[in-house]
């Protein structure tokens, strides 16, 4: 059918084309992986450069930024009235929680491994030119500053049972905008919108608007919604749910501890919590009737 | 010379389904709902999936919206539509606990996980990011890799 020649370019133009199908597939239509591939290298990098922050001893570390926390003598410090106005957001914060200055940078310690700093470290690196070692290290210090708050929190609200819902969106709020006073301190408003793809005026909108997504109650039924459940189920039962659900939620605290120490396998956490996710599961069914449960839960309920 | 371009065609045209093929043969994308609600504005996500010709959308919470909204930029991609199904009827692997864990963003990621496409593009994706990553709570944790298991990632 066809001759050498044809057979040799035939084979030649597949190859062409199949290596532009391999490289616009991997450098357009994935257009991550570079990105992927900086943040290992920063992961990398990170690690070593972390283990020898905490060796220098990071509290004692000298820091001249406006809001870090670094020095437990010096719980907040201030440059003007905007950092003021955040920082009493974040004194707040820590009064609620029972927490001074040398919590919080201990707090920090546990989340100076957290995934999502390097991957963050990357992105302010292709989005921001020139920004120095100095501010990348108070953002880095505050956003260590905002997971362990964001953690308390969490921890704040699980355990109490007086605590509810709204009360922990408002905390919420407080915290991811006193977070983004570090950016708007640092960066121009240009590099702010660049780097976090929203602009410096809408931020606390866009901020109050994801957290009001925050649901009172935990439903895993699509199309039901809040108010369905208030209309339908009696407070008393949404009350025991709620708190159903916060011992299952420390619960998975409790496991993610056991897991980070390295006392338990991921398969291993993986196995107890779906007896845990059952035992809420088989309580919430005793606690509602059909019509109630099939409300909240759906048929969606695929427990492993 | 007309067999050598209609040979050519062919293998291009094979080729390019490839590239659009590379995740999986599902099309799949996520669409967003961005509305004031009681004087906030949210930007809802939430991901969709053609199963078949069927389009379905998923979601954990916000149902009732999901025939709503418009597609959010970036996320059309080819993925398998049995793993997105998996990871929105499975709760206690990869429902992400809403305020704790993440939101509809990260919930969203986690359902497209098999195309590789995020919702970077919805409002306020990276103030979300900064305290639960893509794929909730922090990305590597136990719950998120028993997620992957549960939905055959």
């Amino acid at each position: 059918m066809f001759n050498k020649k044809s057979f040799l370019f035939i084979i030649t133009i597949t190859l062409l084309t199949l290596s532009i199908a391999w490289f616009v597939n991997s450098k357009l239509l994935n257009n991550n992986s570079d990105y992927h591939t900086e943040s290992k290298e920063i992961i990398k990098k990170d690690a070593n450069a972390k283990k020898s922050v905490i060796k220098d001893d990071f509290v004692q570390k000298d820091v001249v930024e406006p809001i870090v926390i670094a020095n437990d003598n010096d719980i907040v410090s201030y440059n003007n009235n905007d950092s003021l106005e955040s920082d009493n957001s974040l004194q707040e914060l820590m009064d609620l929680l029972s927490l001074n200055a040398k919590d919080v940078i201990n707090g920090q310690k546990q989340f100076e491994y957290n995934p999502i700093f390097p991957e963050w470290e990357a992105r302010m690196n292709s989005k921001i030119s020139g920004l120095s070692e100095e501010k990348k290290e108070t953002i880095r210090k505050n956003h260590l500053t905002s997971l362990f708050i964001k953690d308390q929190l969490d921890l704040n609200y699980l355990e109490n049972e007086n605590i509810g819902q709204m009360d922990y969106q408002e905390n919420l709020a407080k915290l991811f905008k006193w977070h983004q006073t570090t950016y708007r301190e640092i960066l121009s408003e240009e590099e702010y919108e660049q780097l976090l793809e929203v602009s410096v005026n809408e931020t606390d909108d866009v901020i109050d608007g994801i957290i009001s997504m925050v649901p009172e109650i935990e439903i895993t039924n699509p199309k039901t919604t809040v108010d369905d459940v208030y209309e339908n189920v009696p407070i008393y039962k949404i009350e025991s749910l709620t708190a159903l659900f916060k011992e299952r939620e420390l619960s998975a605290r409790t496991i993610s501890k056991a897991v980070n120490a390295g006392e338990m396998s991921v398969e291993e956490a993986g196995e107890i919590w779906n007896d845990c996710y059952q035992n809420y599961i088989d309580e919430a069914k005793n606690l509602l009737d059909k019509k109630e449960f099939e409300l909240i839960f759906g048929s969606l309920i695929n427990i492993k | 010379m007309k067999k050598k371009i209609t040979l050519f065609v062919c293998l291009f045209l094979f080729a390019i389904a490839n590239i659009c093929h590379a995740g999986g043969s599902d099309i799949m994308w996520a669409r967003h709902l961005d509305a004031f609600i009681e004087g906030l504005y949210i930007d809802h996500t939430f991901a969709c999936v053609n199963d078949n010709g069927q389009n379905s959308c998923y979601a954990y919470h916000g149902g009732s919206g999901l025939s709503l909204g418009d597609y959010l930029s970036g996320t059309y991609g080819y993925g398998y539509a049995y793993k997105l199904k998996r990871c929105a009827t499975h709760p206690a692997q990869c429902k992400v606990v809403w305020g704790i864990e993440g939101t509809c963003h990260q919930e969203s990621n986690k359902m497209l996980y098999s195309s590789g496409k995020k919702v970077s593009q919805a409002d306020g994706y990276w103030l979300t990011y900064l305290y639960f990553g893509h794929y909730g709570h922090f990305a590597f944790d136990w719950k998120w890799s028993n997620c992957k298991l549960v939905c055959n990632y």
